[in-house]
């Protein structure tokens, strides 16, 4: 990477950081003062277990009943819409990345939490850095090999816990659950993390997604219950 | 077609290598009835250790009912 892109990108993540810390601190799952739910506070202040859910042990593949199988050396990453710098990366690229280790809860809408999963991954705030989102970008459409997408707040997407994922449970990610590359969203219900992604636009108004047309919450907060719009 | 979650197994049983064939009922308050994954078939606990069992996932609704209808008390849709 040369001088000049390196340092545009680390001015990059400085500017994200301060046009997006305080709108991530006021999203509903770190400032809800009196959020539903059980048990012990996780480390953003929610109670571990979000009203509704119980607790799984397994990892059950839900998807659309469609798995591409899509080998990392094929493997591409646009990202393009309202951004400065649209970029395509490959997986080596992708792997040449600053790597995230972080362990996280998931919530999925189906009413099953899977707690302390360890993953490996690049944050998505290190893609925007890298594409500099236009002033007037607030959203995410996530697209995935399959054909599903799903829109996410920038607000939800620029947390640190936002990983594209190739490692989970500390083996490479396994293709039924999105292999070689997915999305995970630990603050929201898992379905905002799109598997097998492929693209990510950005947007400046929301737009519904797969579920998100058919009925489900365009916001997803887990401990609103926020299920369905 | 929607797509409900299950809010109940009333049956399950193994066919082939790795389907069961279930009856679920749905938050809607339909049965879905088909094969499904076994791995959607999860032993889970609440947040006080209560056991039970869950089918992950979301099953066609045969009435179509809008994503977010729920059933009435007694479990009727």
């Amino acid at each position: 990477m040369s001088d000049d892109k390196e340092a545009r990108i680390v001015a990059a993540r400085l500017r994200l950081k301060e046009r997006f810390e305080a709108k991530s601190l006021a999203t509903p799952s770190q400032s809800d003062p009196r959020p539903k739910g059980s048990g012990p506070q996780n480390r953003h202040g929610m109670p571990q277990l979000p009203p509704g859910q119980v607790i799984a042990k397994g990892w059950p593949v839900l998807d659309l009943g469609r798995k591409p199988i899509v080998r990392p050396e094929d493997w591409k990453l646009t990202i393009d819409g309202a951004c400065l710098h649209p970029t395509e990366l490959d997986w080596e690229t992708f792997m040449s990345l600053p790597q995230s280790d972080d362990v996280s809860d998931f919530h999925c809408v189906t009413t099953w939490s899977k707690f302390d999963v360890p993953w490996r991954g690049v944050r998505f705030s290190e893609l925007m850095a890298l594409v500099s989102p236009d002033d007037g970008a607030t959203h995410a459409m996530c697209h995935a090999y399959d054909g599903y997408t799903t829109n996410v707040s920038l607000a939800e997407a620029m947390k640190p816990d936002v990983l594209l994922v190739h490692h989970a449970l500390g083996e490479p990610l396994p293709i039924e659950h999105g292999g070689p590359i997915r999305m995970i969203t630990p603050q929201l219900y898992a379905w905002k993390g799109a598997k097998w992604i492929s693209r990510i636009e950005l947007m400046t108004e929301d737009r519904a997604g797969f579920w998100e047309e058919r009925g489900y919450s365009m916001t997803a907060h887990p401990w609103r219950d926020d299920r369905y719009s | 077609m929607t797509s409900h979650a299950a809010a109940e197994i009333l049956s399950i049983a193994p066919t082939a290598e790795g389907r069961v064939h279930a009856r679920l009922r749905l938050v809607c308050g339909c049965v879905f009835e088909g094969a499904i994954a076994s791995d959607r078939v999860l032993d889970v606990h609440d947040a006080h250790g209560g056991a039970t069992r869950i089918a992950a996932g979301k099953y066609r609704c045969p009435l179509d009912h809008p994503v977010g209808h729920r059933a009435t008390a007694d479990g009727t849709p």
